[in-house]
């Protein structure tokens, strides 16, 4: 199993994309959340900055309006002072620093032969002195010129829009101009008072708040007083920039201009040359019009510093969670592959594998117990089979060394000579068996027997062992079949608690007469040239001690046939347990008329073989033919 | 093999159905162990569904004629089929056991 797939990693794995997918979510939360609170401080702290600016600028514009109308009345009171007219204007410029020049504009022809009369007092740009002359005349004809015309139609205080003093030195001015009424409430003078707009300039430079913020001040006309960093030059309107952005006409900075120019206080977000950008706005006391402009990035660059450090910690905060629980679950799951290893050893038969020790009351702790319990049960099981498969080799091996033994107890030399031709053959169902046969010669006779111990296997083997010897101890003493069958019954009968009995046929051949003498012994009739003889049945050997046996006998010529046999031969079953039956030996041994006796069994068992076409055979087979050659 | 066994007040009847072979000669035997207790009194065995004994079932005949003998009781076998009544005859069983 390679690292890369093991359990512990997958589930790791699992764990990281869960917990990821649920920190995505948060962090696009918080990101959300975040940039719509700084949004929303950020306007805020800009309308605070712009009210501020506002304030500050107002501040000075009141001093200038204070001063001058502290000034009016003295204007009043001394109107027919010529001399002391000059000293008000000097004075309005001396005592206040923001007023660079100040005059009394009176009405035309309001002094006789004089249509011009204007004391004016400035400061003299290159001593920084105070001097005094008087403004207008022909070339500098003053009733047509703001300062003077508006309050003098309107008969209120004005500020005039910002110009550029070319006569006074080249600064940007700006001019208040307070109108003066006679008792008849006829104006007769407008005072005035210029400034520079230099303080203005300190103002906005210190206004600040992001770094691409543009602080500006304009008209109530919409020209530009004056802009931080000096994007907007003084006396460019903010129309122009309508003009000068894209092609495609931006409805959004029409609005933002249009909103800004009706005089309203407020915030406004617009696209310019391709940004985001937010704007905060506000009139002035006097008309003028502030707004700070911000590039919404800098904004947002506070949030998205917030967003970057929330992803850092939520990323390494999800590689400490990956390494960690996979070192857990690791850990966890280390025992799997132990018992793994253990698995493939018991697998291969080696019960003692060592398990993990397991300290905990778990599942983990219930497989090692049921492990431990497999080992030690296959251990045993393993040893209760090589106990049994050792008794049962040897059982077998014994049972091999049996059926040798009981093989060599039958005669395996079969006599083919001119007197008779004899064969036999011998199939145990299992390994011994309880059929047998026997035959000698002497003195002329032939002496043969075939038997069938009742059962099968180990105890008539036993059984069939002492018949043979019986059967030639007996033939050794008796000259007749009935006096050697009733010897064997004799012997055989002795302590037979268990009831075995054996059928049996035994003959005497002479061979030199042919006559045949026999004695069956509760055994099946033998063919005789095809025909089953008529026999006595007696009763089977080994049931009763004191059954007296009778022998019958026979007279053959030469070319005659004896085929002896067992019923594992008559009753060979089919799968169908049809048996093989008496009729079908018959039919082979009247086949096989001219066969030697080894064809004629050959030829049998062949037949039998045919018949059960495989059926396990479940009897001991036994077949002799004996054939009479002279 | 099935061994059906009837107790009347007069005798014990018994039916045997099916083959008497190596598989089922166990059987056979356990099934008529009652028959050879002294109780038994006259057993008589119908023998028209046997259809086959081995040699094995011949010797728990032999058991059993000899349990009912030393019994004082009787055993008697009926309606026996051809080939099987072979067998007893062949084997000498028919002088041993009473058959009808």
């Amino acid at each position: 199993m390679s690292p890369a797939r093991s359990f512990s990693t997958r589930l790791s794995l699992n764990i990281l994309a869960l917990t990821s997918v649920v920190f995505i979510l948060t962090i696009g939360a918080a990101a959300i959340s975040s940039h719509i609170l700084i949004s929303d401080e950020a306007t805020k702290s800009l309308e605070n900055l712009l009210d501020a600016t506002i304030k500050d600028v107002e501040k000075t514009l009141q001093t200038v309006e204070f001063a001058v109308e502290a000034s009016s009345w003295l204007v009043a009171e001394n109107k027919d002072k010529e001399d002391y007219l000059y000293h008000i204007t000097r004075k309005i410029v001396s005592e206040n620093d923001d007023i660079v020049g100040s005059a009394i504009a009176f009405c035309p022809d309001y002094r006789r032969n004089r249509h011009w009369f204007s004391p004016y007092s400035f400061i003299e740009e290159q001593t920084g002195e105070v001097e005094s002359k008087q403004l207008g005349n022909e070339s500098y004809d003053y009733f047509g010129m703001e300062w003077y015309s508006v309050p003098a139609e309107t008969g209120k205080p004005h500020w005039s829009e910002p110009y550029i003093d070319e006569g006074g030195g080249g600064y940007l001015m700006c001019t208040y101009s307070y109108p003066i009424f006679d008792d008849e409430g006829a104006l007769y003078a407008v005072l005035t008072a210029d400034i520079t707009l230099k303080f203005i300039e300190d103002v906005l430079e210190s206004v600040k708040p992001y770094e691409h913020s543009v602080v500006s001040l304009m008209s109530p006309a919409g020209v530009y007083l004056k802009s931080s960093t000096n994007v907007k030059k003084f006396g460019t309107s903010i129309f122009a920039t309508l003009d000068s952005t894209s092609q495609q006409k931006n409805y959004n900075l029409d609005n933002l201009v249009n909103t800004i120019m009706s005089g309203q206080k407020g915030h406004m977000q617009y696209a310019a040359e391709g940004h985001l950008c937010m704007a905060v706005f506000g009139p002035l006391n006097n008309g003028w019009l502030a707004t700070i402009a911000t590039d919404y990035k800098d904004v947002l660059e506070r949030s998205s510093t917030m967003r970057n450090i929330l992803s850092l910690i939520g990323f390494l905060g999800l590689l400490i969670l990956f390494l960690t629980s996979l070192l857990a679950i690791r850990k966890l799951t280390k025992p799997l592959s132990q018992f793994s290893e253990a698995a493939q050893g018991i697998a291969k038969g080696n019960f003692n594998m060592a398990l993990p020790d397991i300290d905990t009351e778990d599942e983990v702790r219930q497989l090692r117990d049921s492990f431990e319990t497999m080992q030690g049960s296959l251990q045993e099981y393993i040893d209760d089979l090589k106990t049994t498969t050792a008794a049962n080799e040897r059982f077998e091996s014994e049972l091999t060394i049996a059926s040798n033994i009981q093989m060599a107890m039958l005669p395996k030399e079969f006599p083919n000579n001119e007197e008779f031709d004899l064969y036999a053959m011998l199939k145990p169902a299992k390994e011994v068996g309880g059929d047998l046969y026997d035959f000698f010669v002497r003195n002329d006779i032939l002496y043969f027997v075939i038997g069938d111990v009742s059962g099968k296997g180990i105890p008539a083997a036993m059984v069939m062992a002492t018949a043979k010897c019986s059967f030639r101890f007996s033939a050794h003493y008796e000259k007749d079949p009935q006096d050697i069958v009733t010897g064997m019954n004799k012997a055989l009968s002795a302590n037979n608690d268990s009831e075995m009995f054996v059928t049996l046929f035994a003959g005497m051949l002479d061979l030199k007469t042919g006559l045949l003498k026999y004695c069956n012994a509760g055994h099946n009739p033998v063919l005789v040239n095809g025909e089953y003889l008529k026999v006595k049945p007696n009763l089977a050997l080994g049931l009763f001690r004191e059954f007296t046996y009778q022998q019958q006998e026979i007279q053959l010529g030469p070319g005659s046939s004896i085929t002896l046999y067992t019923d594992g031969i008559t009753e060979a079953e089919r799968a169908d347990k049809a048996q093989f039956g008496e009729e079908a030996l018959k039919q082979c041994t009247l086949q096989a008329k001219d066969m030697s006796a080894e064809q004629t069994c050959r030829h049998i068992i062949s037949q039998v073989q045919a018949f059960t076409k495989g059926n396990v055979q479940n009897d001991d087979i036994t077949i002799m033919t004996i054939k009479i050659n002279r | 093999m099935e061994v059906s066994i009837n107790k009347t007040e007069v005798k014990t009847l018994v039916s045997v159905i099916g083959r008497i072979d190596t598989t089922t000669a166990e059987k056979f035997n356990e099934a008529i162990a009652p028959l050879m207790a002294p109780d038994a009194g006259a057993v008589e065995i119908d023998c028209s569904q046997l259809d086959y004994t081995s040699s094995q079932g011949l010797r728990i005949f032999l058991m059993l004629q000899k349990a009912v003998t030393a019994n004082k009781g009787s055993l008697v076998l009926t309606n026996m089929q051809a080939p099987v009544k072979e067998v007893f005859d062949i084997t000498g069983f028919s002088s041993i056991i009473k058959i009808i």
